[in-house]
C-alpha cells in the first residue's frame, strides 16, 4: 500500500500449483489518502520477486522479455488508478 | 483498402475473443463447473483430425490433458484431486505433441518447401501483416531486417537479427501463424514459408530448400549471442516485512498518466471496447 516500504502476508487461493497462476487476497480498506500497491512473490526456494530497480541493475533496460519485477499501481485521493514504476 | 482494414479488425477482434475465453478458463478451470464443458470440447473425435479446430478448445485441451495425466486414474476422494478427467489416449496426446526442437530440428515432419514457393504463400497468408518483404505493417512485426539494432533503445528483434533456430521458425509459423486462422497450413505451406523468411533475411541462398534435415544446419546470425544457461534467479532481494525502504525515497520515476499508451481513436484494439 506504501510502495514497499511494509508488507502484509497475503491468502493464496487454491488450485496452488507449480508453474501456474495463483489467485491470492488480501483484505484492504481505502481510507482515501494515495497509495502506491505492490505484491510481492516469495517462491518455494525462498527467491524474492525483485523490484523494476533491482532487475534493471543486473539485466541493463534492454532485456526486453522475462521482466518479473514487481508491479506499482498508484491509487489518487480521486481514485484513479495509474501504472507507475518506483525509482 | 478500407474495407481489407475493416476486415483485418474483424479478424483480429475474434482472434482475441477466442483466444481470451481458453485463457481464462485455464486459470479458473479446476475450480468451475466450466471445466467439465472444457473437457467435453477437449475431447471430441475432431480434436486431432480436424486441423482448424477453433483456438479456444485447443487451449483449452492442452490444460485439460496436461493435467489429465497426472489425475487420470485418480478417484474423487483423493487428497489434491479433483476426481474428474480421463487419461487421454495416445492420439489425443499425439494430436498436441507438436514441438520441434531448436537445436537439432527433432519434431519436425516430413515436408518441403522452397523459396519461390514460400514467397507465393507469404503473399496470400502473411504480407497483409507482415509486409511483402518481411517489413511489417503499420504496428505489426517486422521479420526481415534489423540486424545490429539489439542494443539500440528500440531494438528490431526479427527472424535474421535475434532469432536463434530456423527449426523453431518452422515450429512457430506452424503453431500460431496466420494469426487469425492457426493450424490451416499444410507441413510443406510452412516449410515454404521458413525457406522465404530466411531468404529474406540474407541466411539461405534463393535456392533454399527446407525440410527436416536442412533446417536443423542453418546457422542463425544472433545464435551465439543467446546465454544457454538459465542465470536466474540473477536477483537476491531480502524478503524485508517492515520497514524495508526509508518511505521519503519512495518517488514515482515514470507514470502512464498522460501518456496515452492504449490508443482509443486509432488501431485494432478499439474494436474491443464496448460500443
Amino acid at each position: 500500500m506504501d510502495g514497499g516500504v511494509n508488507w502484509q502476508t497475503a491468502q493464496l487461493h487454491e488450485p496452488i500449483l507449480s508453474k501456474a497462476l495463483t489467485r491470492f487476497s488480501l483484505p484492504w480498506r481505502w481510507d482515501g489518502k494515495p497509495a502506491l500497491l505492490e505484491s510481492r512473490v516469495i517462491d518455494e526456494t525462498g527467491y524474492v520477486q525483485p523490484t523494476i530497480v533491482q532487475l534493471r541493475e543486473k539485466r541493463g533496460t534492454n532485456s526486453v522479455y522475462h521482466n518479473n519485477a514487481i508491479q506499482t499501481w498508484q491509487v489518487k485521493a480521486d481514485g484513479s488508478v495509474f501504472d507507475v514504476q518506483l525509482s | 483498402m478500407s474495407s481489407f482494414r475493416e476486415m483485418f479488425r474483424l479478424r483480429r477482434v475474434i482472434h482475441i475473443r477466442t483466444v481470451m475465453p481458453g485463457l481464462v478458463t485455464g486459470i479458473h478451470a479446476f475450480s468451475k463447473s466450466r471445466a467439465r464443458q472444457t473437457w467435453m470440447a477437449g475431447t471430441s473425435p475432431a480434436m486431432t483430425r480436424n486441423k482448424r479446430l477453433a483456438s479456444r478448445s485447443r487451449l483449452a485441451l492442452i490444460v485439460v490433458a496436461l493435467f489429465g495425466l497426472s489425475i487420470g486414474t485418480a478417484s474423487a476422494a483423493e487428497p489434491g484431486h479433483f476426481g474428474y478427467g480421463t487419461v487421454p489416449t495416445a492420439e489425443q496426446i499425439a494430436g498436441w505433441d507438436i514441438d520441434a526442437r531448436g537445436e537439432d530440428g527433432v519434431g519436425l515432419p516430413p515436408g518441403k518447401g522452397d523459396v519461390t514457393t514460400g514467397e507465393k504463400v507469404f503473399a496470400e497468408q502473411c504480407a497483409g501483416c507482415h509486409g511483402t518483404f518481411g517489413e511489417g505493417e503499420g504496428r505489426f512485426p517486422k521479420l526481415a531486417g534489423g540486424q545490429g539494432t539489439l542494443k539500440d533503445d528500440r531494438p528490431e528483434l526479427t527472424v535474421g537479427s535475434y532469432w536463434p533456430f530456423a527449426p523453431t521458425l518452422w515450429d512457430y509459423i506452424n503453431r500460431a501463424m496466420p494469426m487469425p486462422t492457426p493450424h490451416t497450413l499444410s507441413a510443406d505451406d510452412v516449410y515454404a514459408l521458413t525457406a522465404y523468411i530466411l531468404n529474406l533475411n540474407n541466411i539461405v541462398p534463393n535456392e533454399f530448400v527446407a525440410d527436416r534435415d536442412s533446417l536443423p544446419k542453418v546457422r542463425m546470425p544472433n545464435r551465439d549471442n543467446f546465454i544457454w544457461t538459465d542465470p536466474r534467479p540473477d536477483t537476491a532481494a531480502k524478503p524485508c516485512m517492515s520497514a524495508c525502504v526509508d518511505p521519503a525515497a519512495v518517488t514515482i520515476s515514470s507514470t502512464a498518466e498522460g501518456k496515452d499508451l492504449t490508443p482509443r481513436t486509432t488501431g485494432p484494439l478499439d474494436d474491443m471496447q464496448p460500443k
